[in-house]
């Protein structure tokens, strides 16, 4: 690699893609083709290094019911019980649960009916409603986990409410989506391991839906 | 003919999640709002959840656009605040840019990310960790260079070596773009 080479690699690799044209345009196209195709490997690790965050503090997968539970997990026997009350095998339940987007083994399912499983509650709530049955028989309820209740003691706050009717009106979406959303916020901020207190909780609410309200149009700017 | 059952949301953003927020960070990259991702992948999904899509044979796609979606809308609204003037009723319609070929891109360039991945074994674990934290995850080339004992301009060098065995390696499993 030139000299010259070197020194455009090294200016070009921290910019944006569609800043470089007018740089690369002074190169003749040997050299921009390596210099391209260089960029273009650095691109991609770059956005293999941005993924989503773990699971347990991510707002969508709280909001989505992807971070398991450890207060409400699959019970084997009751799993078992209701698979045998309905005949349903393992190989058909995986294959229905797969049908729904699940990427579900046979020996997964084989794995639930040996050991109680910490499983996302959306795949509880997907094997419920594929055998017909109800979360509560599938589950083996440790009662209200601590997280459980620093959750619920937010959301039950009157000043939640403001923030949700706030929220729905900045983003143009329905109450339910809203309490959606920012109950997601709450769990990830509780599942990240630091459980601020109700007020800390609110107000770093408060500040995300000014911002929001701020970007739509609908506040102050600071 | 049997109904077509559509996917969990919670089974398809799982399976999807690091490819919305690969293409939220490609679109916001050194806009400043590269910390609006999150709310670009939580938006793009509850949009959708709002009103499904119907005959989709091609979930990702159909999630990459919609991040690509309210990344454009971001994006404009934070230029439209700066330029000044009100957004009129008339400037409020839907954005009909055909963006088929953009998000097929977009598909195709988080598989060849994972052929890459795979790639990064064929480094040693010096040239690996200068191209990882230097470019990747952007860190000083002073820090990496003390870390490791050599000089900065080293740690140039290893980067830009590492960079043509892994660019060499995806021309070679032809999917090189």
């Amino acid at each position: 690699m030139s000299k010259e080479q070197d020194r455009m690699l090294e200016e070009l690799l921290d910019s944006r893609p569609q800043d470089r044209a007018l740089s690369l345009e002074s190169l003749d196209s040997r050299d921009r083709t390596e210099i391209e195709s260089l960029l273009e490997v650095a691109d991609l690790l770059r956005e293999r290094a941005h993924g989503a965050p773990p699971l347990n503090v991510d707002p969508v997968a709280a909001m989505l019911g992807l971070v398991p539970d450890s207060s409400r997990t699959l019970d084997d026997r009751a799993l078992t019980r209701v698979m045998r009350a309905t005949d349903l095998k393992p190989s058909e339940l995986a294959r229905r649960l797969s049908a729904r987007g699940w990427g579900i083994e046979p020996r997964d399912v084989f794995n639930w009916q040996k050991s109680t499983a910490e499983i996302p509650p959306a795949l509880i709530e997907a094997i419920a409603e594929v055998t017909g049955t109800a979360v509560e028989q599938l589950t083996d309820d440790a009662g209200p986990s601590p997280f459980a209740n620093a959750i619920q003691e937010v959301m039950s706050d009157p000043r939640f409410t403001q923030l949700v009717r706030r929220w729905a009106e900045a983003r143009r979406t329905t109450a339910d989506f809203a309490e959606s959303a920012l109950a997601a916020r709450v769990t990830a901020a509780v599942h990240r391991g630091a459980q601020p207190d109700m007020d800390q909780m609110l107000a770093s609410l408060n500040a995300l839906v000014s911002a929001l309200e701020v970007e739509q149009g609908h506040g102050d700017a600071p | 003919m049997a109904e077509v059952v559509p996917p969990d949301w919670a089974a398809l953003y799982q399976k999807h999640r690091h490819t919305m927020y690969r293409v939220a960070y490609r679109l916001l990259r050194g806009t400043g709002r590269e910390v609006e991702a999150e709310d670009v992948v939580s938006t793009a999904i509850v949009s959708l959840m709002q009103t499904p899509p119907s005959g989709v044979k091609n979930w990702e796609a159909v999630l990459v656009t919609a991040v690509k979606r309210r990344s454009v809308d971001l994006l404009r609204s934070a230029a439209h605040r700066r330029a000044g003037p009100e957004l009129k009723p008339e400037h409020d319609a839907p954005d009909q840019t055909d963006m088929a070929d953009e998000v097929a891109e977009l598909v195709d360039r988080q598989h060849r990310g994972a052929v890459l991945w795979d790639k990064l074994t064929l480094l040693d674990g010096r040239h690996r960790k200068v191209v990882w934290d230097l470019v990747a995850l952007g860190r000083a080339r002073d820090e990496v260079a003390e870390e490791l004992g050599v000089t900065p301009g080293r740690v140039s060098q290893m980067r830009n070596a590492a960079l043509r065995v892994l660019r060499d390696a995806l021309i070679e499993e032809g999917v090189e773009s």
